[in-house]
């Protein structure tokens, strides 16, 4: 156990790879839908937008996140196994991405009739077959990765948010997120400004620790 | 200036600079007025309702299923 961080609860990262059994799957899922649906958005329309070859319809998008959250929701409650040989969360996240979004196009297929769609052969799609492990533009993918960097960024400060004091966190995020001055948070709080500048520093100093963990480093990369 | 999101997940990176904390920073409270809005959106709750009438239809009766009904 690290000195630095003698209680350790569990994480969203180590909780979606290792899902407990503890009842409390949609407190997780919850905090999943959060933090990462605006990756999952960016990753969703980057894969059909290259299955269609145009940017995808509205409703094809949301079916698709719909099918994407419902998977990791099932993960979640135990009814679908996680493959431990992806490695990363996020590999596994693009796998589903890729096979819902193959499952959503198919099913509408009769829509597109008109167009050449370079789908996998077979049947439904399953989340450990991988149907699209590259992506067509560079810049699209560079955006998903920010958007996927982002969204462990929110799900660290969630980390952080767990381990201080709801005091420390409204310190932080009054000073570093709302500019307001130390001075004025210090009136506020009936502090002193040295008390301020503590609060600040644990909770970026906690930032950095856990990031810098392999957890979330790894996944980082 | 490094990239601050790449610097707070390299394990090996110095402190942060100044100019990098606050752009950080700057970046944290992005995403969090995000996350705010995301809590308002009408689409994302609907997709969130579609999810667990999907979860609570295929769990039957189960425990699970329950648990996703009275979750929230």
């Amino acid at each position: 156990m690290a000195a630095a961080l003698p209680d350790t609860p569990a994480t969203l990262l180590s909780r979606l790879k290792d899902p407990g059994s503890d009842g409390r799957w949609n407190d997780w899922w919850r905090q999943f839908v959060r933090d990462y649906n605006r990756a999952i958005r960016m990753m969703t329309v980057g894969e059909l937008t290259r299955l269609l070859k145009v940017r995808p319809a509205e409703h094809m998008i949301e079916d698709t996140e719909t099918l994407v959250l419902s998977a990791i929701a099932e993960i979640q409650m135990g009814r679908r196994p996680y493959d431990r040989r992806v490695g990363k969360f996020r590999t596994m996240l693009r796998r589903i991405v890729s096979n819902k979004a193959v499952d959503v196009i198919r099913r509408s297929q009769h829509l597109f009739r008109e167009q050449s769609l370079d789908l996998p052969a077979g049947g439904t799609a399953e989340e450990g077959t991988p149907v699209a492990e590259s992506l067509a533009d560079p810049a699209v993918e560079r955006q998903q990765d920010q958007a996927y960097r982002e969204a462990l960024l929110k799900s660290l400060m969630d980390e952080v948010r767990k381990r201080v004091s709801p005091e420390q966190m409204a310190i932080f995020e009054l000073v570093k997120l709302q500019g307001e001055s130390p001075v004025d948070v210090a009136d506020q709080f009936n502090k002193t400004r040295s008390a301020i500048d503590k609060a600040v520093s644990r909770v970026l100093a906690l930032l950095r620790e856990l990031a810098r963990r392999p957890e979330y480093s790894e996944e980082f990369q | 200036m490094n990239d601050p999101l790449e610097k707070l997940f390299d394990p090996t990176a110095s402190a942060f600079t100044p100019e990098e904390e606050t752009a950080l920073c700057q970046t944290l409270a992005r995403l969090q007025r995000e996350a705010d809005e995301d809590e308002e959106s009408p689409r994302l709750q609907r997709i969130v309702n579609r999810v667990e009438k999907i979860t609570s239809a295929s769990s039957g009766n189960s425990s699970e299923g329950r648990s996703a009904n009275h979750g929230h």
